[in-house]
């Protein structure tokens, strides 16, 4: 024994005492669980995982203004339009059919 | 396995320092411990981080709050890696103690006695009668004073130790009492046993009855973590074969 007792540990069930593992509640009864619980007060704190309705910006952005003649912006505003697509969107598939085009 | 889940809807009940002293004295007993914390505040894992990054042995693993639904599907998976999952929750009333209690085997729900704690672990004492209702399966819990003097008891405990008797409420037989050693272990990033050799060091040179002093207040916080651990195993088994 040492002088302050600092040695020892605690008495922990051997294995093969350990009875086999109890029933698992499946998942329906957990949600009812998780039901009740809500009557107690116990609710969901994690923030809402939707996400912000908008275009959503994966790339570095930038901005561009172009003046110009207007029957050539009325066009390039009716056919964005005719598409349901934004004007940025309207650019790229512009782009897109020159390179095709192109390429 | 055994789920070993500590709750109290109150915060600062002492239920992260009761699960990181359970930890330690099972894993030293020579059990394998995982603990999964469910605290957003992470201090356990932060801890075992600290630990990690300073390159010294973390004698469990620590496994990071999923998302609330995947709770039940993470204890699950522990159970081939570990003999004794222990849980800590967060301190408010959020849906994932349910969850974490579907799969409990026992639940100990720490109080330092207070009014104002008592009447929080009367909402999780509530919490583990409904859920045991719902899934069908006892769940064992047992109220665990904490944060207590370790000299004498206050009006307020007796009060509410008087209280869980007339009710029948289960009680662990040990308190734990309000000692520095506990406060380092989070301070310093150290595990109790590890703290005679760091004392023995700082008092190197000072006189020895401070020294003599400092060593028994470390034994006293050693002595009372195994007492509670040795009591945690005991109801633990008594309830499982039951």
């Amino acid at each position: 024994m040492s002088k302050y007792g600092f040695g020892g540990g605690i008495e922990l069930p051997q294995p093969s005492q350990t009875p086999t593992t109890r029933p698992k509640a499946g998942p329906a009864s957990v949600d009812r669980a998780v039901e009740a619980g809500k009557s107690l007060g116990f609710v969901s704190r994690e923030g809402p995982t939707r996400l912000k309705p908008g275009p959503k910006r994966k790339e570095a952005q930038d901005k561009v203004s172009i003046p110009g003649p207007k029957r050539v912006v009325d066009e390039f505003r009716a056919f964005c339009r005719e598409r349901d697509i934004t004007l940025w969107q309207g650019l790229e598939l512009l782009l897109s059919e020159k390179r095709g085009g192109s390429g | 396995m055994y789920v070993i889940t500590f709750a109290n809807p109150k915060g600062g009940s002492g239920k992260t320092t009761s699960a990181i002293l359970l930890a330690e004295q099972i894993a030293l007993s020579g059990g394998r411990v995982s603990i999964l914390d469910l605290d957003p505040n992470a201090n356990i894992l932060a801890w075992a981080e600290g630990r990690k990054a300073g390159e010294r042995e973390v004698p469990f693993s620590v496994h990071a709050r999923p998302q609330a639904e995947d709770t039940v599907e993470l204890i699950d998976q522990l159970a081939g890696e570990a003999d004794y999952l222990i849980i800590d929750l967060e301190g408010s009333k959020d849906q994932v103690v349910t969850f974490a209690l579907s799969r409990t085997d026992l639940c100990v729900i720490p109080l330092d006695g207070s009014p104002m704690e008592a009447r929080q672990a009367a909402a999780a004492v509530r919490l583990v009668q409904t859920t045991s209702n719902m899934i069908r399966t006892p769940i064992a819990y047992s109220l665990l004073f904490t944060r207590t003097n370790a000299a004498f008891q206050t009006t307020d405990e007796r009060d509410v130790r008087q209280e869980m008797e007339t009710n029948s409420i289960p009680t662990l037989p040990v308190r734990i009492a309000k000692r520095a050693p506990y406060t380092r272990i989070f301070r310093d990033g150290v595990l109790l046993a590890e703290l005679p050799a760091i004392v023995a060091k700082e008092h190197e040179g000072k006189a020895a009855s401070a020294a003599d002093k400092a060593m028994k207040q470390v034994a006293g916080a050693i002595e009372n973590a195994r007492d509670y651990a040795q009591a945690v195993i005991h109801t633990l088994t008594k309830e499982r074969v039951a």
